[in-house]
């Protein structure tokens, strides 16, 4: 399975779910999109070796207080 | 998990509404949650004509998508900072917002910093002691106002998010900077010469704002302004979604709470404002902040002072996606 991350990429050899995967990389479902194959998928869902998975980051900031 | 409205298989569960929901569902219930908030706050009618300030970002593209699938009168404004960066940041998110005026077939109104102030947003950081977000707050809140004001605008509003306000409120409580927690609230009024200010997303995580641009298929820039890296509000949104995790809820419960407090603050809002004696923009000086930056960034460059600010106006597609198509009818 690859794995897309702002400029990283990852591969794992097993499947897992979504929240599995979050969970190895660190990673708070609240700050970012999980997409599969082009699709939006939760955190309940399973991911396959053959899978491509981007991970779209939703944080942005720079605001002044 | 499935969508609880339709049973069909969802693609967003958000633990604070305890609440799933597939990509057919997730837009109407987007929408009508920003209805909900408009009316709530009182932010405009659809007898307004609303300036929605845009960057290119996901949050003002999905506020104004979210505006005119509600049938706002709703244009764009976009502030070309001038930021190269890397990937030619500024370019790059002014062709996003023109992507979507098209498809909208609504105006963008577009202001360059270079043009108005006499350079762009990386030369103002290196003529100026400001920092890059405090130069670029400053200009983008007086070009709103400005234009807002001339083009006869009702309202501006902004695409900010609950992790955006939350963010914030935490930074002021920090600092108990008095001032600026006096004005947060997602409605400013109108007043001596400042247009009134709204946040209709303001209840919205980034997270529902990005899923509402994804299945609505905008295309937005994804890159962070470089000036942006590390900036202080970034580590807040940390420390805040790890809280949020723990408890679902906490962000919008700290918010509300303050709202319902906030008028403790009234006091150190109560500064009298008078025109600029250059610009005539509202100011608590002789000379307003920015009117001070123009000659300072002037100054260092040896320009001679620029002439009155003009605005480019993006050719209008002649269609609207959303013509004909209001999922809401009559005023708010």
């Amino acid at each position: 399975m690859k794995v897309r991350y702002g400029q990283q990429e990852y591969e794992f050899a097993e499947r897992m779910r979504v929240r599995a995967l979050l969970e190895k990389l660190g990673i708070l479902p609240e700050t970012v999109v999980v997409v599969r194959n082009d699709e939006i998928v939760t955190e309940d869902e399973w991911l396959e070796v053959e899978d491509d998975v981007e991970l779209i980051r939703v944080v942005s900031g720079g605001i002044r207080a | 998990m499935k969508c609880r409205k339709c049973l069909k298989k969802a693609i967003i569960y958000m633990p604070e509404h305890r609440l799933a929901l597939c990509s057919t569902c997730y837009s109407p219930w987007f929408l009508e949650h920003t209805e909900r908030t408009i009316r709530k706050f009182k932010m405009f009618s659809r007898r307004d004509r609303v300036l929605v300030a845009v960057s290119g970002g996901k949050d003002s593209l999905s506020l104004w998508h979210a505006l005119c699938a509600l049938g706002y009168e709703a244009d764009g404004f976009y502030i070309d900072l001038g930021i190269v960066g890397r990937d030619g940041y500024s370019e790059h998110s002014k062709q996003r917002c023109q992507e979507l005026a098209e498809r909208l077939g609504r105006r963008l109104h577009i202001v360059r910093v270079a043009e108005q102030v006499g350079a762009p947003i990386p030369q103002i950081k290196d003529l100026t002691a400001r920092e890059a977000c405090s130069a670029c707050g400053l200009i983008k809140r007086y070009f709103m106002n400005r234009y807002a004001l001339e083009a006869a605008y009702d309202v501006i509003a902004t695409g900010h998010n609950l992790d955006d306000e939350v963010a914030v409120l935490f930074s002021n409580v920090l600092n108990w900077n008095r001032g600026y927690l006096a004005r947060q609230y997602p409605v400013l009024d109108e007043r001596e010469g400042l247009k009134k200010k709204v946040k209709p997303f303001v209840y919205f995580t980034e997270k529902q704002t990005t899923v509402y641009a994804l299945v609505n298929r905008i295309a937005y820039i994804r890159d962070e302004c470089p000036y942006a890296l590390g900036a202080t509000t970034l580590s807040y949104k940390a420390i805040l979604a790890q809280l949020e995790h723990q408890a679902p809820g906490t962000k919008r419960r700290f918010l509300d709470g303050f709202y319902r407090i906030r008028a403790l603050f009234a006091e150190a809002d109560a500064m009298e404002l008078t025109p600029c004696s250059r610009c005539g923009q509202p100011t608590t000086t002789d000379i307003c902040a920015y009117c001070r930056l123009v000659e300072h960034v002037q100054r260092r460059r040896g320009l001679v002072p620029l002439s009155e600010p003009q605005v480019a106006v993006s050719e209008a597609a002649s269609r609207s996606e959303f013509e004909g198509s209001s999922l809401f009818d009559g005023g708010a």
